[in-house]
């Protein structure tokens, strides 16, 4: 392939910080295939892109479906023509207290965050042999890695299996030259976020315990996976990019 | 550009760069001015002749000399911001402790701990005139990991100071929040630089047995390090400070 062609597949691209990965990296001139479980908004966003002069093509897919994961890297690099990047962002976050919660709501988030990034990386490391600079980037968070959340047991653990995937693929694929690295969001202002945050004066306070004195956005999340995805990176791998405003920074004065 | 390169956002501004004129240093002022920077490149000895690029100014100063840095960023700045230090400046010795003098345990905190963190001090000043600064500090692998692969001899003071350097990085972004600098680290693994190779004191089979350890199979080059430098000093990075990236080829993983 080409110096001047650079496919990426990234999951859960319809909204939120999977939304932003994929304008940004479409902007920069990446051909873009995204996945996501809601039809309606995929053909959106890629109507939206296409209409902008962007390479960017939507695929359906629920990842959780048997199948589902081998069978959208298949798809995407049969249309893309090759694959350079796999982008995996797809996740969900439920709250359930532990005495609440189910065999069935913790194999959701696990099957949804963590199983699915396995599957994906497997099916996609064959494709990414081929590529001249193949790249991983998985989306992690500081909330499992770095914090607990209550509530959050299910996506914490998800979090943390996503990092040790994340180190054991680097050194396996690295003999390959495919990199396997992290971006680990702290509180990024997302449709969810802002339904999540319903509550009055919760917003004000969350941003309060944030050194930068704002929320993320969906781009600086963005900005970090297309530092890792690209050739420029390319001594990088095993590692996690904390993307969080110096949130994690410990003591700092207002945090809890 | 191609396609999938890092597409910085500098739209003009200021580098300072200690430790410039060779290795990971020479390679972050080059790197810069090619994005678009002015660059000062600042080392203790004076430089070795070079093609003149006007993007980039050569300055003589001790990173451990406070005053000299400021005299040095007076003459060249006069009132004009800075956007971004960065502190490569290091030196690498190898002694066990038997044998390590206290001299040389200072003079390694010295250039490389104190130092960093005199220069963005003297710096500070012009920092603030800018509207986004940002200051990343090139610590080592060894800064979290007892290397002996490369090191024939301990590196007490060398592992100390980068630790050091790790925590200055954290407490800076603290500190330097308030008006609104950002302040980062790179932690480069094994990288093919003039340091690396007097480490290897002669063993001449060192390298080939260390890039073996290295999951990607080789060392890194220079300019792999400038590239996660120039990223977290662009406006991509706005939301990242406080962090620390190591640059090692998946080596700390294995």
């Amino acid at each position: 392939m080409g110096e001047d062609r650079r496919t990426v597949l990234v999951t859960g691209g319809t909204r939120g910080i999977g939304k932003g990965i994929v304008e940004r990296l479409a902007a920069h001139g990446l051909d873009v295939a995204f996945s996501g479980r809601d039809r309606s908004a995929g053909q959106q966003v890629e109507a939206t892109l296409v209409a902008e002069g962007r390479a960017a093509q939507f695929i359906h897919a629920d990842l959780t479906e048997t199948g589902s994961p081998a069978g959208l890297v298949a798809a995407a690099a049969a249309a893309l023509g090759s694959l350079d990047v796999l982008v995996h962002n797809a996740g969900i976050y439920p709250e359930h207290a532990l005495g609440d919660m189910t065999l069935g709501d913790w194999h959701s988030v696990l099957d949804t965050n963590l199983t699915s990034a396995f599957l994906l990386a497997q099916a996609a490391a064959p494709e990414l042999a081929k590529s001249a600079a193949g790249r991983i980037v998985f989306i992690s968070s500081i909330t499992g890695p770095r914090t607990g959340i209550s509530g959050l047991a299910h996506y914490c653990a998800s979090k943390g299996g996503i990092d040790g995937l994340m180190r054991a693929l680097a050194v396996e694929l690295a003999s390959q030259g495919t990199t396997v690295n992290g971006v680990a969001p702290g509180t990024i202002l997302t449709e969810s976020l802002e339904e999540l945050y319903a509550e009055p004066g919760l917003m004000e306070s969350v941003t309060r315990i944030i050194p930068a004195g704002r929320m993320g956005s969906p781009d600086d999340i963005a900005a970090a996976v297309e530092f890792l995805a690209s050739p420029d990176a390319g001594f990088i791998t095993g590692q996690s990019i904390i993307v969080d405003g110096g949130q994690t920074i410990p003591e700092v004065q207002g945090s809890s | 550009m191609t396609v999938g390169h890092l597409q910085l956002a500098f739209a003009g501004g200021t580098a300072l760069v200690t430790g410039g004129r060779s290795g990971i240093g020479a390679s972050t002022v080059d790197l810069l001015a090619e994005s678009g920077l002015s660059v000062i490149a600042l080392d203790v000895s004076p430089t070795d002749a070079v093609a003149p690029r006007p993007s980039v100014r050569h300055a003589v100063a001790d990173v451990t000399d406070e005053t000299a840095v400021t005299t040095a960023l007076t003459n060249l700045l006069g009132e004009s911001p800075l956007d971004y230090v960065v502190n490569c400046a290091g030196i690498h010795r190898q002694a066990g402790l038997e044998s390590l003098s206290a001299a040389d345990w200072r003079q390694v905190l010295d250039v490389n701990l104190v130092g960093a963190a005199l220069t963005t001090k003297a710096a500070l000043p012009w920092l603030r005139r800018s509207a986004g600064a940002a200051v990343v500090n090139v610590t080592s692998l060894e800064a979290s990991r007892v290397v002996a692969l490369v090191n024939p001899e301990p590196v007490a003071h060398y592992a100390a100071s980068k630790a050091g350097l790790e925590m200055l990085t954290a407490s800076m972004a603290r500190d330097l929040g308030r008006y609104g600098i950002r302040a980062n680290s790179v932690a480069p693994g094994f990288i093919q630089t003039p340091m690396a190779r007097a480490n290897h004191a002669g063993v001449a089979a060192l390298p080939e047995q260390a890039a073996a350890r290295v999951p990607m199979g080789r060392y890194g080059d220079p300019v792999e390090v400038a590239s996660a430098i120039a990223f977290l000093l662009s406006e991509g990075a706005s939301y990242i400070t406080g962090a620390s990236l190591l640059i090692d080829g998946g080596f700390s993983t294995t």
